[in-house]
């Protein structure tokens, strides 16, 4: 009698690849070398020392020379509450990274391993006190930071927008929290807002603008509640402006910036959706490029389940991310071997002197 | 014209205050004996204070009487206990919205003006002297972000 499978069959490993690091598979193939911390809960509390600085972190690049296949590979944060980890994860893979889903207590020094950062979108810790402010203090967020001060990209989507906001990691011109992710200002609907928008591209020079076009309008879903980018500081608007840290902003179909709903779907100033850090290497997006990657997720789309799975523009923002790892590595690259180049013409120069001088000596 | 203010708070556990409270200790604040978070209204109204007081009491979007505990206070009163509290409120919130409801949709109709926010009240074991200070500085790491809230300490220690 032939025998056939059955999923959840006691005592036999599922068939199912995960996606998470081995702690949650029982699967021997799938086990990757993400430590979880094995101590408890409460013992750690006390170990947790948040406010000791951090040290300074090396250059990125230094550790590209551990991986041998060349892989850029990033890392999801999975905060409790947070929702978007899949389908950040799945983008991720579509344009070629490997993508790890890190729970907020992962082995600090496997963080440390990665070339970028992915905070999606969700609810983390059910937005208590404010949205993304308990997992802006995390001490994952320290990492994160460091990490991000040493050239790595990190992207913010939506809940992920709101931690990098009150971590004061965007748009971070004076190393403080310079913004803020207000409640909406919507003449409809009071608090939680969600459609379809449109943006436009206002700085295509960033880590997640440069497969863009200046200027080009692309349509993706919002859906929150704490949308408003809002500051009290005229010399961060003066920054932001003049040094065009705005990824993108709230436009009409013709590309039209119109302060007014529903053009702004959430009184936003300056019709601002997305801000970059001074440096240009993390972004904090409120609406969802995740949502509208590929063909099959926008509105309005009937083709074929073939055409379905053809690239949307929300891709493009993780296509960016891609780009700026593999350049700024052939960068890294190209500085090592000029630095590797003078040391050695510095050395033989010396050599030449050495030897000149001592045949002189012998000469007399 | 009178004033009253109206503080609603959990019977059951408090997950926001405790997880605050969590955040605020893993920050550096060992001394933090308690954090206490409240739901704070400031009516400005015609009438009887007494009988204002019970109907808006009953206002179930306000105090939901199976969850909430709630008590009233004049604004010019002070606090029994000498605890630091803070006071938390959006910049502009005007809260037409609610407003309109409580007077249209409610009856409530003799409210003039109404404002709202969060009180979180903080109890630190320091010297005297340390205690407001500490409880400024918790609010300004955690409890509200200055560029849409404001805050303001509305019972020194």
């Amino acid at each position: 009698m032939k025998k056939t499978h059955r999923a959840g069959r006691a005592g036999k490993a599922s068939k199912m690849k995960s996606n998470y690091p081995s702690h949650t598979s029982h699967s021997k193939h799938h086990r990757k070398t993400v430590k979880q911390p094995r101590i408890p809960y409460k013992i750690r509390e006390e170990k947790i020392i948040i406010e000791k600085p951090m040290k300074k972190e090396k250059n990125m690049f230094e550790q590209v020379e551990r991986r041998k296949d060349g892989s850029v590979r990033i890392a999801v944060l999975w905060f409790p509450g947070t929702n978007c980890e899949e389908e950040s994860a799945r983008v991720a893979r579509s344009v070629g990274m490997k993508a790890d889903i890190l729970r907020w207590n992962v082995d600090i020094a496997s963080l440390r391993e990665y070339d970028g950062y992915i905070l999606p979108g969700g609810w983390s810790y059910e937005d208590r006190i404010r949205a993304g402010v308990i997992a802006s203090r995390d001490p994952v967020m320290d990492i994160i930071k460091a990490q991000a001060d040493a050239g790595k990209p990190v992207l913010g989507i939506c809940n992920g927008a709101q931690i990098l906001v009150e971590k004061g990691m965007v748009p971070d011109t004076k190393h403080d929290i310079e913004m803020a992710l207000a409640p909406n200002h919507n003449p409809l609907v009071s608090g939680y807002y969600c459609s379809w928008v449109r943006i436009k591209v206002d700085n295509n020079r960033g880590a997640f603008t440069s497969a863009f076009k200046q200027h080009e309008v692309i349509e993706l879903p919002v859906a929150h509640g704490e949308g408003r980018f809002v500051t009290a500081d005229n010399e961060t608007k003066d920054k932001i402006r003049k040094d065009s840290l705005v990824a993108f902003r709230y436009c009409d179909e013709d590309g039209k910036i119109i302060e007014k709903f529903p053009t702004n779907p959430n009184g936003t100033y300056s019709n601002i959706a997305a801000v970059y850090n001074a440096k240009g290497n993390v972004l904090a997006i409120m609406p969802h490029p995740e949502r509208a990657s590929w063909m099959k997720q926008l509105p309005g789309f009937f083709g074929s389940a073939k055409e379905g799975e053809l690239p949307a523009p929300g891709r493009k923002i993780f296509q960016s991310m891609k780009s700026y790892i593999e350049k700024s590595r052939e960068d890294a690259e190209k500085a090592e071997h000029d630095k590797r180049r003078l040391i050695l013409a510095q050395q033989q120069a010396l050599a030449r002197h050495a030897s000149s001088s001592a045949s002189k000596k012998s000469g007399k | 014209m009178h004033e009253t203010e109206m503080y609603v708070s959990l019977v059951i556990s408090d997950n926001t205050a405790l997880t605050a409270a969590n955040v605020l200790r893993k920050m550096g604040y060992h001394n933090l004996l308690n954090l206490k978070r409240e739901a704070y209204y400031k009516f400005t109204f015609e009438g009887d204070s007494k009988s204002f007081s019970q109907k808006i009491a009953k206002i179930d979007i306000l105090v939901n009487a199976n969850k909430n505990r709630v008590f009233f206070k004049s604004p010019d009163d002070k606090f029994a206990d000498a605890r630091p509290r803070i006071l938390v409120r959006e910049k502009d919130d005007n809260c037409n919205e609610l407003l309109f409801t409580i007077k249209n949709r409610l009856g409530l109709k003799n409210i003039r003006k109404m404002e709202r926010g969060i009180v979180w009240t903080i109890a630190i074991d320091d010297k005297p002297e340390n205690v407001t200070p500490k409880a400024w500085e918790i609010a300004r790491r955690l409890l509200y972000n200055k560029h849409y809230q404001t805050a303001e300490i509305i019972n020194k220690a």
